[in-house]
């Protein structure tokens, strides 16, 4: 069955862009509802919908981006915040809060239907902009990271590559996917609890990327 | 800023020292000519004068040396201050009126101001205080008469007082050259500012006024219907024009980054070749010396430059270390690039696709 989708953005033309990368993609992504307004995403067919993928420039105001994000968190829903604005704070916040990814706008569409894929099954997806995001974080309660996930989060922001980062650290490229789960996962398993974050967690278990131990 | 600080230091070291030969010149010139003039000395006053004399040459000889005298040093040195004051004191006849046998009043006293220069004077006081009661305490013991004790007081009174008030005195003297100091910094670091966001404003316009001859014929063309949007040239100068306006309006927020202010020289210039370049910036910017700034863009530029097409440009500032990168379609030439000094430039070649990186570790 394909992955089904709800839109939530104020410009057309980005919408249509969706559209189409969605329709060209395997798995197969669907995109159910669309709108300009988070309410598309609580009522019928959109309530339904696998992933939420949401603009946060809606009304360009903070609180209110917390506000409506926090809600389809705690909802259940998987939100892929996907958005023009490029400040770490937002995508250090948003992490915090549960979304499943966070994606700029500048980023190719690869990355926004490798996250649609990845938040329909749980799994953790880190695109390099947020890898950039997480490797500048400087905030006090962080989660810590190993010298090796930081190397591979810093090389995966600049190359948006990840054939090139294992050329350079002479890993495979599996490998780099590995340690870019298990910083995603550390910060899933950090901040205030989420049902999706807990998801994530338990996916990742089961997967065998991360034992309960080490949580 | 520099000089400044330069101020204040030399204002305070010279009243330091200013203090330390009134000192020396106390013990080495009118105590010395008032002992050799004068009875023969006591055991006691020799000893007392001799560990006076060490404590005047040690102080003089950390300021030459050092520049300042260390906490340990002030503190063993008022441990014998009073011990000498005990001792000395104790041995002259427990007769009132000052003389010249209590030479070493007013020493022990300079010798204090010297060593608790820089902390609040009620250190000084203490130190004064406590030598007052050990010149006191001899003669309270030996049942004085009245004008004996006020004959103690006057003299006491002048020689500690005096002295006390120069230790306020250099307290406050010591307040206002900080205080000097703090305002030289911030009106250095408000013109700073002010030149900064001058710079920073001229070049926005100037960019601005870019935009006008580029961006708005453009929009202008295909609004009118004469550029056609599937012409390939046309597709290029709009993701030129695009990427070059995401670049200003984003820059507001990273004005304070120098790193990136220049690398947005580089990329103007890379624009008008045709390359169209997005520009990622994460972490808070760090001070960075001018030649390891010049050291992570000079081979970011030449990449630039060559490049052909679309670029993406990503600078991450992470708490210990600077990394810039560049990738891009490779070009066909390619030129050897060398680290400068501590920047390390680490480059690589696949699928047609060049990736240089420019790092440098702060610590």
């Amino acid at each position: 069955m394909a992955i089904s989708v709800v839109v939530i953005d104020d410009h057309p033309a980005i919408t249509a862009g969706i559209r189409t990368w969605y329709a060209q993609a395997t798995p197969a992504i669907e995109v159910v509802a669309e709108g300009t307004t988070p309410d598309v995403a609580w009522s019928p067919p959109g309530d339904t919908a696998d992933v939420v993928v949401l603009d946060l420039n809606l009304d360009g105001t903070a609180s209110s981006y917390q506000h409506t994000v926090r809600r389809l968190v705690d909802a259940g829903r998987r939100v892929i915040v996907y958005t023009m604005r490029d400040g770490q704070d937002v995508a250090i916040s948003c992490l915090d809060l549960g979304v499943a990814a966070f994606v700029t706008k500048a980023e190719g569409h690869e990355h926004l239907v490798a996250a649609t894929v990845a938040a329909a099954e749980n799994r953790p997806y880190l695109p390099p902009a947020l890898a950039g995001a997480i490797a500048a974080n400087r905030e006090p309660l962080r989660p810590q990271l190993s010298e090796r996930e930081r190397e591979v989060l810093e090389l995966w922001f600049q190359s948006e590559s990840k054939q090139l980062v294992a050329d350079r650290m002479n890993i495979t490229p599996r490998t780099v996917g590995t340690y870019l789960d298990r910083v995603r996962l550390k910060y899933a398993n950090v901040g205030r609890p989420a049902p999706t974050k807990a998801a994530l967690l338990a996916r990742a278990v089961q997967d065998g990327i991360v034992d309960l131990g080490e949580l | 800023m520099r000089s400044a600080v330069y101020v204040r230091r030399r204002l305070v070291a010279a009243a330091r020292w200013m203090l330390l030969a009134v000192a020396l010149v106390v013990q080495f010139g009118s105590n010395a000519a008032l002992l050799v003039g004068t009875t023969p000395m006591s055991p006691v006053e020799l000893g007392g004068y001799v560990a006076l004399g060490i404590v005047g040459a040690g102080a003089a000889a950390a300021l030459t040396l050092r520049r300042s005298i260390p906490r340990w040093y002030a503190a063993g040195g008022c441990v014998v201050l009073l011990a000498c004051a005990g001792a000395l004191s104790a041995d002259l006849p427990p007769e009132g009126a000052l003389r010249a046998g209590h030479w070493s009043l007013g020493l022990i006293g300079w010798y204090g101001l010297v060593l608790l220069f820089g902390l609040p004077p009620r250190w000084a006081g203490l130190l004064l205080g406590a030598v007052g009661v050990l010149y006191t305490v001899p003669v309270v013991a030996e049942n004085p008469t009245t004008t004996g004790l006020a004959n103690l007081g006057v003299g006491l009174g002048s020689v500690l007082g005096l002295q006390f008030a120069v230790a306020l005195g250099s307290h406050l003297l010591a307040g206002i050259a900080r205080r000097a100091q703090a305002t030289a910094d911030e009106e250095q670091q408000v013109r700073i500012e002010e030149e900064t966001a001058a710079a920073v404003a001229a070049n926005h316009e100037r960019r601005y006024a870019d935009l006008r001859e580029a961006t708005i014929p453009l929009l202008r063309g295909l609004a009118d219907g004469e550029l056609d949007p599937r012409d390939p040239v046309v597709r290029r100068r709009c993701a030129v024009e695009a990427a070059r306006m995401r670049r200003l309006f984003a820059e507001h927020a990273d004005s304070g980054d120098r790193l990136v202010h220049e690398l947005g020289g580089i990329i103007d210039v890379a624009e008008r070749h045709g390359v169209s370049v997005h520009l990622t910036v994460r972490g808070a910017p760090t001070a960075l010396p001018d030649n390891v700034r010049a050291g992570l863009l000079g081979p970011i530029s030449e990449a630039l430059v060559t490049a052909d097409g679309d670029a993406k440009v990503t600078v991450l500032h992470a708490p210990d270390h600077v990394r810039v990168a560049v990738r891009c379609d490779a070009p066909g030439l390619q030129l050897p690039r060398d680290g400068s000094g501590e920047v390390e430039v680490v480059e690589s070649t696949s699928g047609g696709q060049l990736w240089l990186e420019t790092s440098w570790q702060s610590r």
